[in-house]
Parts: C-alpha cells; structure tokens; sequence
C-alpha cells in the first residue's frame, strides 16, 4: 500500500506558512512546495505522460495556488485543494493539447521517489512505468484522474468528488468504468497469458 | 443473469454480499471471458498498488522561484504599458476642449481664448523661458473663464490626479499577497 499525499506534514506549520505566504512571503511559499512537489508533480506525470509536460504543469500548479491562496478554505485540506488545481489544470491540458499520445521516450529522465539508482533496479521501474502509462492513456482525462487519486494517493471517493468537482456516484461510475478499461487493455496489450481465454471469450455467443 | 451482471461484480470495489460471490464464482468457472477479465484486472491491480511515486528533478523550488520572478517582470510589464495607455488616454481627454477651441472658435469667449492662445504661442519664442509662458496662460485663461469654471476646471484636475496616483497605486506596485 503506497502512503497518502506524500509530503503531507504538521497541520499547523503548514497553516503557518500559508499565513506568512498570504501577507506576501514567497518564502514561506517555498516551504510549502518543498512539501508537495512530489505529490503535484507525480498527479501531473500520470496525467500528461511526460516529465517536461509534468513539470510546466506542476509549476504553473504551484503559481496558479499562490495567486489564489485567498480563495482557499483553511478548514480544507491544502493537500486536496492543490490537487485538485493539478488535476483540473492536466485535464484542461489534455482537453486542449488533446494528448492521446504519450511519448515515453523520456521516461528516463524521470526520477523515482526513494529509490536507490541501481541500474538493474532503475531500468525494471522504468519498464514497471511504461506500462502502467500505456495502460493510463486509455482512459479519458477524468477517469485516469480518479484512477490516479484513488491508486496512488488512496482518496475516498469523497475525497476525489471534491477534488474533480464531481458527485460521489460520479466518481463510483467512473471508477468501474476505468477498472474495466483497464483490464481490457491489459488482456489486449499482453494477449500471451490470456490470449487463449479471450478469443474464445469473444466467440463465446454470449458477446 | 447475464454478463453485465457478473462483469458489474467483478469490478467492484466492496465486498460482494455472500450469495452473489457464489453465483459469481459458479459464473467464473464456466466462462473464459470472465475469467480472463478477472486475471487481468488482477494484475492491473497488482501494478497500480505496486507502481512508484515519480518525483521532479532536483532544485524544482528553484526553478519555480525563476519562474515566479519571471512571471511577475511580465506582469510588471504589461501593468506599466496599461499604466502609459490610460494616461495617454487622460492627456488627450484634457487636450479635447483647447483643440475644439482651435478648431471651433464660434463663441465669443472661446474666440477670446483662442486668441490669446494664439498670442502665447507667437509669445514663446520671445519671452524669457517657460514661466512666463506658464503665467501668459494662467492670466489668459483668468481673462476669459468664468470664476465658476476656474472653480471646476480646479477639480476636474484634481481628480484627475486623484485617479492618477491611484492607478500608479494599484497597476504599478502590484498586489499585496503576490510579491
């Protein structure tokens, strides 16, 4: 089971370095990215497929909340608010760039969090990576959003309405629609394991 | 019971309720399809829990630093052009009624001070540097506006330069909360 938002500190240092940041502390500001910049960039690599597109999105996630810092509810979670930003931001991203394609020449250049740089153990995480990205590219921007928060960052499906502003049974709907795709895709992307099952699955009068 | 029904249970995120388990299993045992979906969901699943956190390459706070000083200069920038663009705007709004003076000198008192206008500038040239031209027209203008109009042509200018500052204020030193 992987943590939740990593990063996710003291409850009320971070509130302190939002308080410093709203009266003007771009240092105070720092603070806070050195805290969640694994977790915005990682929601923004998962989303956009790249690392050069998953660092302008994380950047520009980290200027779009210190622009609106003022909007954000202090009773919320800064975690959940900055993810949210994130996430709508990819979305916007792949709605605009419409990025079917993910390019996974530069998975190299990525860097895993907590890992020793062994090259045996680097090059299995970069295959582990490659396909999981080629199984994330086949949902759409929403569903691989939910998928994202509900795997990696273990959100309750409360969590994720508010993160992606969607109704619970929304998100409910999407996941299931996603855990389908999901393993269609992997029968159809490694077929020799399953390969014998499938077609006659798909002779089968049933379908 | 069809697929859908068993395809619904397969992919469900809470436990399924004992007897639907049972009917499921029985379902699984006599189609491959299922039971292919099943295996693979399985290992997709596998993936997801196992897959590893991806993090920035190092000094990224740095780089949002730079990037954050850049934004500002460009927002800098184009504050200080709207800045130049409304007080052109406002110079002009001021230079509207002398040239309609100019160019329309059909009332009496205006002709008056085009006249005198016309004075002043045959003056520069010969009088003794700007003060004097500054006086020729504040006497000028004493001549031929009302007292009335001196009053608001008095306040119409500081407003005006009420509005002025206020805009260096508010365009040219930026936001509070942003530097």
């Amino acid at each position: 089971m992987k943590a939740t938002v990593q990063g996710e500190g003291s409850k009320e240092q971070e509130l302190l370095w939002i308080r410093s940041a709203l009266l003007g502390d771009s240092e105070a500001f720092v603070q806070l990215i050195e805290l969640y910049q694994r977790s915005v960039y990682n929601l923004c690599y998962r989303m956009l497929g790249n690392a050069e597109d998953a660092e302008d999105a994380a950047q520009e996630t980290f200027l779009r909340a210190f622009h609106s810092l003022r909007k954000f509810d202090q009773q919320r979670s800064f975690a959940t608010w900055l993810l949210s930003i994130a996430a709508h931001y990819c979305i916007d991203q792949i709605r605009k760039r419409k990025m079917t394609v993910f390019s996974l020449e530069d998975v190299p250049d990525i860097e895993f969090a907590g890992h020793d740089p062994l090259p045996e153990t680097t090059i299995s995480l970069r295959e582990d990576q490659q396909r999981i990205q080629q199984l994330l590219k086949t949902l759409s921007e929403l569903d691989r959003a939910t998928v994202v928060l509900y795997y990696w960052y273990d959100f309750s499906y409360e969590e994720i309405a508010q993160t992606l502003s969607l109704t619970v049974s929304a998100v409910k709907s999407r996941l299931h629609r996603a855990r389908r795709a999901l393993a269609q895709s992997w029968l159809e992307k490694y077929p020799t394991t399953f390969g014998e099952v499938e077609r006659k699955g798909y002779e089968s009068p049933v379908f | 019971m069809n697929h859908r029904f068993f395809e619904e249970r397969l992919f469900a995120d809470e436990p399924l309720p004992p007897e639907e388990q049972l009917l499921l299993e029985e379902h699984l045992q006599s189609c491959d399809r299922c039971r292919a979906l099943r295996a693979a969901w399985q290992e997709t699943q596998i993936e997801l829990r196992l897959a590893q956190w991806v993090a920035p390459r190092q000094g990224f706070s740095q780089r949002w630093r730079e990037h954050y000083l850049h934004r500002n200069a460009q927002a800098q920038q184009r504050r200080a052009l709207l800045v130049f663009l409304i007080n052109s705007f406002l110079a002009a709004v001021f230079a509207l009624p002398f040239y309609l003076l100019v160019a329309f000198p059909s009332q009496p008192l205006w002709m008056r001070l085009v006249i005198a206008l016309y004075n002043l500038s045959a003056l520069i040239p010969l009088v003794d540097g700007i003060s004097t031209f500054v006086v020729t027209v504040f006497r000028a203008l004493a001549e031929v506006v009302t007292p009335a109009m001196q009053i608001s042509l008095g306040v119409a200018f500081m407003g005006v330069t009420i509005i002025w500052l206020a805009m260096l204020r508010k365009f040219s030193f930026g936001r509070l909360g942003t530097q």
